[in-house]
C-alpha cells in the first residue's frame, strides 16, 4: 500500500473514533429519555423493526415491511442462526426468485432477482448494511457476525433508493446496543475444515449512550483442490471488526454510528475445465481485500415532521490475481489492483405518520473514485496459440516468431463517478384504500481516464523456399501507448405508483398493485481494454477486428417497467402468514455479460435490445403451535429476450442466461422443551432448490433443477446453545456457474456436503 | 492672300473637328459599358492527379487544376498547371488559364461545367468541350477515405492540333457491392469492402482492398495491397489489369491469397463508376470476386 493510501486509511479510521469518543465524553448519565425504554427486548416478529432503532427501512418505508405494498422477505436473528446465514449470499433461495450463486471469490456477487441480474459492473440490487449503502457490487460479499435482521425487498426500489436497485434492495442490520446488552461468543468447527469465531460485547454506558463492539474470524481450508498444484484452490481467511455507537442526546435526536473494518484473503476461482472436470491451473489465483466503512445516521424529530441524515464513507483496497486460462498452460494472467473511495449523503424529511396524508422527500448525493491498475501478461502459450498460430495459419509462407517469451498489456484507469438525486413520495389514505405516488430525479456523471500500453516485438521469416532454412524477412516492433478520456452522463426520472386495499380480515392483510420504473446505471467495462490492445497488436500484423474504444467499453443504462400485484394475508390469529406476488417486467437495453467470440480474454458488457420477465412468488409461514414453525417459499420466473441481435445471432425468444426459472425453500422447525441441563431442543430440516439455469444466450446447455437438503439439531440452555448441523446432506452434485472463455468451457461446482458444530454463548 | 487664309482656316477647322471627334469618341468608349462585379470566388483545387492525353501521347502529366467559381455571374476561371519529364528526357508543360467558362450550381451543391463553345486560353490556345463536375464530400464515418467529386476533361487546340485532356486522379476511391462466389460454398455479398486505386506517374497502379472478406465468418484482415497493376488510360478513364499477383497485408506478401485475372475498369465522367473482377485462390479454394457499379471518386487532399 502506498504511503498516501496508508494516510488515507488512518484518516478514515480516525474520523469515527473521534466522533464516538466525543459522544462518550458528552454522554449524560441523568434522567431517562422519553421514547427509549430501559430495557428494549427484540420483538417476536422478525419483520418488525425495533422501536428506537434508526434504520433506513424505518425512515423510508415503515416499521413493518409486511404492512407495506412491496414483496419482501425478512430473516430475523434466530432464523439466521438456525439456517447458518452469515452473509447476503446465504439468503439465496430463502427469498423467492432471489438467487446469489456462490462462485469465484468474495469479489463475485452475481445477484439474480426475478430474471434481472448482473455478473460484472453494475448490480441490480442495492445493499445497505447498518444504513451504509454499498455502491460497489464487488464488495457485497462479506460475513457478518450478530446479524439482527436481513430484509430482501423485491421489485424496483429506484424511487427511494436510487440507482442500481431495479431488482430490489437488501438491508442488513446488526444487533443494536440499544436493544441488547451483554456479551456473545460463537465458535463453529466444520468439515473442510472450517473454523469460525465471533465475539461481541454490547453495553449501555448510560440511558442515552450505548456501544457495541464485535470481532469475527473465519478460516476455511477450501472445498476444491487444484489438481495441478495439489493445494486447495479456494482456501480463505477473513476477519472483521465492528464498532457501533447509539446515542440519544435528547428526546428528539438520535445518533447512530457504525464503523467496520473487514479483511479477506482467499484463493478462489475453482473453475473446472469441461474436458476434464478438474480444477487444474498453474498460475496463482487469489483475491485479497481490505475495506473500511463508516455510516453516521442522525435523526431529528421535529414533532409534525422528522429529518434523517445518513452519511457514509467507504474505502476499498483490493487485488485480484487470475490465471485467466484456468488451465495448466501459460496463456495469460491478470493482476488487478484497485483503490476506491465512496462518499454518500442522504437527507430524508418525513411528515408525521398515521394521518390521511403522509409524505416524505429527500436529497441524495454520492461521489466515487476508483483507481485501478490491471495489467494482463501474455505468456508463451498465449502468444503461440492466440497470436502466432492464427497469424501463421493465414500466412505460412511468411511466418512470424515472437521475440519475447511474454509481454504485458498494461492498463491503468481512473474512474470518477458522481451523482445527485431528489425524490418525493406522497401517500393518501381513504378508509381501506391507500394510494401512493413517488418520483425521483436522478443524475449521474461517469468518466474514465485510461492508459493502455504494450511494448514487444516479433520477427517475420521468409519460408517461401521449402528447400532452405527460413531467412529473416523483417523485424517489427510493437510500441503502443494509448490514452484517452471518455465520459457520459445520465438523467432519469423514476416514478412509482401503488394502490393497496386493506382486506376485511381480523389481522392486517392487504392487496396491492404497483407500477414502477427501475434503473441500472451505465458505465465502462474496463475488462475489455486487454482485448482492445490484443486486437491492436493483431491489426498491426494485418488481421484484426477494428474496435472503437468508446463503443466497445461503454455500456448504456438499463431500464425496466415493473408491474406487480400482490397480497399480504395474515390469518388464524396470526399463525398463518402468506405473501403472494405476480409480476411482469419489461426491460429495455438489458446489460448482458458476454465473452466475445474467438480468442479474447475480456468480458464485454453489452446492451441487449429488450427482455421480458414474468412470474410469481409465494411465501407461507405457519405456526400451528409454539413448538412448530413451517415456512416455504417458491418463485417462478420466465425471463426471455424479446429483441437481441449480437451481430451474428438472433436470440429472440431465448431464455435470459444465469437467471433461474425456479427457486424453492422449505423449512420445518420443531421445538421440544426439556427439563434439566438443557432447556430446549430445536430440530430443523430445510431444503433449498434452484433451476433450471441456462448458461448461455443460445440456451445450448444448462444446470437442471436441483435441491439441497440441510438439517440441524440445537441444544439450548439459557446462556449457551450447541448446534449440530449438516448442509447438502445428500451430497448433491451441481454446478453454480459456467462460462466460455478463449473457446473453452468452464464450470464451478456447488458446495459439497458439510457437517459442523456451532457453540454459542450469551451473557446478558 | 485670301486663298492662303482660307486654306489655313479650313485646315484649322479640320483639325478642330478631328480633335472634337476624338474627344467625343474617348468620352463615349469603354467607360460607358457597365462593370460587372463577379463577387468573391469559390476556389476548388483538384485532388492530386494527372492530365492524360497531351498531344495524343499517352502521358500522365502531374497537374493541378484550379477552378474559381463566381457564383454571382455563374462563370468560372480555370487554371491548369502541369509539368512532366518523360523517360526520353523531353519535358511537357501544361500551363494555361481559361476565363469566364459558364457553369451551373446544382441543388446538391456540386458545380457542373458543360461548355461546348470554343473559348480562348490566356496564351491564345482554344478550348472546347469543357466538362467538369466538382463538389466536396467531407471525410467522415461514411467517407473514411475522404473521397471528393472532381471530374474534368476538355479538348485543346494547340498549333492546329486538337487533342483531349482528361483528369485522372492519383487515388480513386471505389465503393459498392461486392459479390464473392465460390462453387459449393455459394455466394457472399458485402458492402463493407472498398477499393482504392493509386496511380503512379510511371503508368503503373496499386490497388488497396479495405475490409477484404471472401466468406461469412472469415476473420477480418487488414488492408490488402495489389501492387504493380498494368494501367491503360483513355479519354473516358482507365483500365487496370493483372494476370496474376501475390497480395500483401501490412507489408508482408500473402501467397495464401493468390490473385489472378484482375480487371478494373473506371469511367471518370461525372461521379464516375467502376467495375472490378478478380479471382482469389485462398487456402485451396477458388473465389470469384465481382464488384460492379461502384462509385469512383478521387481521394481528396483533405483526407
Amino acid at each position: 500500500m502506498m504511503k498516501s493510501d496508508k494516510r488515507s486509511v488512518i484518516a478514515a479510521l480516525a474520523l469515527p473514533l473521534l466522533l464516538q469518543l466525543s459522544a462518550g465524553v458528552s454522554a449524560d448519565t441523568g434522567a431517562p429519555v422519553p421514547g427509549v425504554p430501559d430495557d428494549i427486548a427484540a420483538t417476536e416478529s422478525d419483520s418488525t423493526i425495533n422501536i428506537g432503532e434508526v434504520s433506513v427501512t424505518a425512515i423510508k418505508q415503515g416499521l413493518d415491511l409486511r404492512l407495506q405494498p412491496i414483496a419482501s422477505t425478512v430473516v430475523g436473528r434466530r432464523e439466521a442462526e438456525r439456517l447458518g446465514v452469515a452473509s447476503m449470499k446465504d439468503v439465496s433461495e430463502i427469498a423467492p426468485n432471489f438467487y446469489i450463486p456462490a462462485y469465484g471469490t468474495r469479489m463475485t456477487s452475481s445477484i439474480y432477482v426475478r430474471g434481472l441480474g448482473a455478473r460484472i459492473d453494475q448490480p441490480v440490487v442495492g445493499l445497505n448494511v447498518d444504513n451504509v449503502p454499498f455502491l460497489n457490487k464487488d464488495a457485497y460479499d462479506f460475513d457478518l457476525f450478530d446479524i439482527e435482521r436481513i430484509e430482501v425487498i423485491r421489485g424496483p426500489q429506484s424511487t427511494l433508493y436510487g440507482r442500481n436497485t431495479m431488482g430490489g434492495q437488501i438491508n442488513i442490520y446488526t444487533i443494536s446496543p440499544l436493544n441488547y446488552s451483554g456479551s456473545r461468543v460463537m465458535a463453529t468447527a466444520a468439515s473442510g475444515p472450517q473454523l469460525k469465531m465471533g465475539i461481541s460485547h454490547y453495553h449501555k454506558l448510560s440511558r442515552k449512550l450505548a456501544m457495541g463492539v464485535s470481532g469475527y474470524f473465519n478460516y476455511h481450508d477450501g472445498f476444491f483442490t487444484n489438481s495441478y498444484t495439489g493445494y486447495k484452490a479456494d482456501k480463505e481467511k477473513s476477519g472483521s471488526l465492528r464498532w457501533r455507537t447509539e446515542w440519544v442526546p435528547s428526546a428528539s435526536v438520535k445518533v447512530s454510528n457504525v464503523a467496520a473494518l473487514s479483511l479477506s484473503r482467499q484463493g478462489g476461482y475453482p473453475y473446472e475445465w469441461a474436458d476434464t472436470r478438474e480444477v487444474a491451473y498453474n498460475d496463482t489465483c487469489y483475491y485479497r481485500r481490505n475495506s473500511f466503512s463508516d455510516g453516521l445516521t442522525v435523526g431529528y424529530d421535529g414533532g409534525s415532521w422528522n429529518l434523517s441524515s445518513i452519511t457514509s464513507l467507504q474505502y476499498i483496497d483490493d487485488e485480484m490475481g487470475l490465471d485467466q486460462d484456468f488451465r495448466p498452460v501459460d496463456y495469460f494472467t491478470l493482476v488487478q489492483g484497485r483503490h476506491e473511495w465512496t462518499v454518500t449523503q442522504d437527507v430524508v424529511v418525513r411528515g408525521r405518520k398515521g394521518g390521511r396524508y403522509e409524505w416524505l422527500g429527500g436529497l441524495f448525493g454520492f461521489s466515487r473514485h476508483t483507481s485501478m491498475n490491471a495489467p494482463v501478461t501474455f505468456k508463451a502459450d498465449g502468444i503461440a496459440n492466440l497470436i502466432v498460430h492464427h497469424r501463421n495459419e493465414f500466412n505460412p509462407y511468411y511466418p512470424v516468431k515472437w521475440d519475447d517469451d511474454s509481454f504485458v498489456l498494461g492498463s491503468d484507469f481512473s474512474y470518477p463517478v458522481y451523482g445527485f438525486a431528489a425524490y418525493h413520495q406522497s401517500t393518501f389514505r381513504a378508509g381501506d384504500w391507500t394510494l401512493s405516488g413517488a418520483l425521483r430525479l436522478d443524475y449521474e456523471h461517469a468518466a474514465l481516464r485510461y492508459h493502455s500500453s504494450a511494448h514487444t516485438s516479433y520477427t517475420i521469416l521468409d519460408a517461401t523456399d521449402p528447400s532452405s532454412t527460413p531467412t529473416v524477412f523483417d523485424r517489427r516492433a510493437v510500441d503502443i501507448d494509448d490514452g484517452g478520456r471518455l465520459s457520459q452522463h445520465f438523467l432519469e426520472l423514476l416514478p412509482k405508483l401503488t394502490v393497496s386495499w386493506r382486506l376485511p380480515m381480523p389481522s392486517a392483510s392487504e392487496l396491492y398493485f404497483s407500477v414502477g420504473k427501475g434503473y441500472k446505471s451505465g458505465g465502462y467495462n474496463t475488462q475489455m481494454f486487454s482485448d482492445v490492445l490484443q486486437q491492436r497488436i493483431m491489426g498491426m500484423m494485418g488481421m484484426a477486428e477494428k474496435y472503437d474504444v468508446d463503443e466497445i467499453v461503454k455500456y448504456r443504462p438499463e431500464k425496466s417497467w415493473n408491474y406487480e400485484v400482490g397480497a399480504h394475508i395474515t390469518c388464524a390469529e396470526g399463525r398463518v402468514g402468506t405473501d403472494l406476488a405476480a409480476f411482469l417486467i419489461d426491460i429495455r437495453d438489458q446489460q448482458l455479460t458476454m465473452f466475445p467470440d474467438g480468442t479474447t480474454t475480456g468480458r464485454i458488457t453489452t446492451n441487449a435490445g429488450r427482455s421480458r420477465s414474468m412470474g410469481f412468488e409465494a411465501t407461507v409461514r405457519y405456526n400451528p403451535s409454539s413448538m412448530w414453525l413451517l415456512s416455504a417459499s417458491y418463485g417462478m420466473t420466465d425471463a426471455r429476450f424479446r429483441e437481441f441481435w449480437n451481430g451474428r445471432t438472433n436470440y429472440r425468444g431465448n431464455k435470459v442466461p444465469y437467471a433461474p426459472a425456479n427457486t424453492l425453500f422449505g423449512s420445518v422447525t420443531y421445538r421440544i422443551p426439556v427439563k434439566g441441563f438443557i432447556d430446549m431442543i430445536t430440530a430443523n430440516v430445510n431444503c433449498r432448490g434452484v433451476g433450471p439455469v441456462y448458461w448461455d444466450e443460445d440456451n445450448s446447455y444448462r444446470q437442471p433443477f436441483y435441491a439441497l437438503l440441510n438439517a440441524s439439531v440445537s441444544f439450548e440452555h439459557s446462556w449457551w446453545s450447541l448446534d449440530l448441523w449438516a448442509e447438502n446432506i445428500t451430497a448433491t452434485q451441481y454446478d453454480v456457474f459456467s462460462f466460455v472463455s478463449v473457446s473453452e468451457t468452464f464450470f464451478q461446482k456447488g458446495r459439497p456436503r458439510q457437517l459442523g458444530v456451532t457453540l454459542r454463548l450469551s451473557f446478558d | 492672300m485670301t486663298k492662303k487664309f482660307n486654306l489655313f482656316a479650313n485646315t484649322l477647322l479640320a483639325v478642330a473637328a478631328a480633335g472634337s471627334a476624338m474627344a467625343f469618341a474617348s468620352c463615349g468608349g469603354d467607360d460607358d459599358e457597365p462593370v460587372v462585379d463577379r463577387g468573391e470566388a469559390v476556389v476548388m483545387e483538384s485532388p492530386a492527379g494527372y492530365l492524360y492525353g497531351y498531344k495524343n501521347k499517352s502521358l500522365l502529366i502531374p497537374s493541378t487544376i484550379t477552378i474559381s467559381y463566381y457564383d454571382n455571374v455563374k462563370t468560372a476561371d480555370i487554371a491548369i498547371d502541369g509539368f512532366a519529364t518523360a523517360s526520353d528526357g523531353a519535358s511537357y508543360s501544361l500551363k494555361d488559364k481559361i476565363e469566364e467558362v459558364p457553369f451551373k450550381l446544382l441543388p446538391d451543391g456540386t458545380r457542373e461545367i458543360d461548355a461546348d463553345k470554343i473559348i480562348n486560353g490566356q496564351y491564345g490556345d482554344k478550348y472546347s468541350d469543357i466538362e467538369s463536375l466538382v463538389g466536396k464530400l467531407p471525410a467522415s464515418e461514411l467517407n473514411p477515405d475522404g473521397a471528393e467529386i472532381f471530374s474534368f476533361a476538355l479538348t485543346r487546340n494547340l498549333d492546329y492540333t486538337t487533342y483531349g485532356l482528361t483528369f485522372i486522379p492519383a487515388t480513386s476511391v471505389m465503393n459498392g457491392t461486392t459479390v464473392i462466389t465460390s462453387g459449393a460454398a455459394g455466394s457472399f455479398t458485402t458492402t463493407e469492402t472498398s477499393y482504392l486505386l493509386s496511380i503512379k506517374a510511371d503508368g503503373t497502379a496499386d490497388l488497396t482492398v479495405r475490409n477484404a472478406k471472401f466468406a461469412q465468418g472469415m476473420p477480418a484482415v487488414g488492408d490488402m495491397s495489389f501492387k504493380g497493376l498494368d494501367l491503360t488510360c483513355s479519354d473516358d478513364g482507365f483500365v487496370a489489369t493483372k494476370e496474376s499477383l501475390i497480395p500483401s497485408i501490412a507489408g508482408v506478401p500473402y501467397p495464401t491469397f493468390a490473385i489472378s485475372k484482375l480487371r478494373l475498369e473506371a469511367d471518370l465522367e461525372g461521379r464516375g463508376d467502376a467495375d472490378l473482377t478478380f479471382e482469389c485462390n485462398a487456402f485451396g479454394r477458388n473465389y470469384t470476386v465481382v464488384a460492379s457499379d461502384m462509385t469512383c471518386l478521387p481521394q481528396g487532399s483533405g483526407r
